[in-house]
């Protein structure tokens, strides 16, 4: 059998490392790593992989939206996610993944959903459409306002210019009615509209 | 061989940590899934270092302590995926004998795990604040724009930004929003 050529992109080089190593031992390859989205996004195609292993919530790009991409180049996504929540399962579904695999689920799960995913076989049920208040756009670009991004950064990172970014961030304000960036942040955390692994990892477990 | 045990509640993390670790000098001898299974292993198998995850169900400092009260003859290397400036100076509080982020690399561990055995783990340099920008930070943390994080300390919005700037520098954030981030996300 080919083993199933696989790219990891996870921000924790411990739990990133640890990975790869569940995954050649069940004998996939791993072709590259990486620690952000956006180095995630260089490295996919760069690489010829047939499953990309994203973690939900990395810096510089999030998971979902680093998928939405990679489907865009057919590239399957196994999302590996610290969070048990039915709304991750289906933004995760939405931009395309095919499947979401829980920290907290063993090995054997993951080895699963890779091959699986490699054989083109899509493990997520459909989702109901988005009931969030804000587009998929403007949440990208508030997740990187909460990581303390600048607007020409969050320009570059997204290839839409600063005009438009500045639009999707006072739309989002708007929405939110928050008058201020931290409120805008503050707010966007506290309802679950963006998550940032720390800040999340925190309110799990006191 | 160092004898080693991993607590960690994801057993994705957890397996990934024992393969990543097993040979080269280590043996590991047990995998816990929470604090109290934790503290059960360690003093059933008595290990050399003990791996404490600080996010996890009746883990955290509270059961590091309870942990070395439990097994002091293990040494404890606490390892965490919060990015927190002051954790790491709290675990060494409750007990630790090292700490280490996740973001860390497989030889930064192993080292650590060799340096905790023989007593002396890493601990991250403490961001030396002074107690009026902890005060500013924490406030900060709660989302207040500057204006109201001088009302509650009664100072001038221009010393806040003062200690913006100070904190920026020790923290090593390049920008105001960056560091609104840090203190926001700072374990919510």
């Amino acid at each position: 059998m080919i083993p199933v050529r696989t790219v990891i992109v996870d921000d924790h080089a411990l739990v990133r490392e640890g990975i790869a190593r569940i995954l050649t031992e069940a004998g996939c390859e791993v072709v590259g790593q990486a620690t952000s989205g956006r180095e995630g996004w260089r490295l996919v195609r760069g690489a010829s992989a047939d499953v990309a292993v994203l973690d939900a919530a990395l810096p510089e790009l999030s998971g979902i939206e680093l998928c939405r991409r990679l489907r865009r180049r057919e590239v399957p996504v196994v999302m590996v996610s610290m969070f048990d929540d039915p709304e991750w399962r289906a933004e995760a579904a939405r931009a395309g993944a095919a499947a979401y695999v829980l920290k907290g689920e063993p090995p054997a799960v993951l080895v699963d959903a890779v091959r699986r995913a490699a054989q083109g076989e899509i493990l997520l049920p459909p989702s109901p459409p988005d009931a969030s208040p804000l587009t998929a756009r403007e949440r990208e670009v508030v997740h990187l306002v909460a990581e303390g991004k600048k607007t020409s950064e969050i320009a570059g990172l997204l290839s839409r210019s600063v005009a438009t970014v500045r639009a999707h961030k006072a739309s989002a304000m708007r929405k939110l009615g928050a008058h201020t960036t931290s409120a805008l942040v503050r707010k966007a955390l506290e309802q679950g509209l963006v998550r940032v692994a720390s800040y999340e990892g925190g309110h799990g477990h006191p | 061989m160092i004898r080693v045990l991993i607590v960690d509640d994801h057993p994705l993390v957890r397996e990934g940590l024992a393969r990543l670790l097993a040979g080269q000098g280590i043996s590991i001898v047990g995998l816990a899934a929470d604090g109290e299974e934790g503290i059960r292993l360690a003093q059933a198998e008595r290990p050399d270092v003990v791996l404490w995850d600080l996010a996890m169900p009746q883990g955290g400092l509270a059961g590091l302590t309870r942990l070395k009260e439990a097994a002091p003859d293990s040494r404890v290397l606490a390892v965490t995926a919060l990015d927190d400036p002051w954790l790491g100076a709290e675990a060494a509080r409750a007990g630790a004998d090292g700490f280490l982020s996740k973001a860390s690399s497989p030889d930064e561990l192993r080292l650590a795990i060799e340096d905790c055995r023989r007593g002396r783990g890493p601990f991250p340099k403490a961001a030396d604040l002074s107690p009026r920008e902890e005060e500013v930070f924490r406030l900060l943390g709660t989302g207040l724009p500057n204006r109201d994080v001088a009302r509650a300390l009664g100072i001038s919005v221009k010393t806040v930004e003062s200690h913006l700037e100070g904190l920026k520098a020790k923290l090593r954030c390049r920008t105001t929003a960056e560091l609104r981030a840090r203190a926001l996300k700072r374990r919510g």
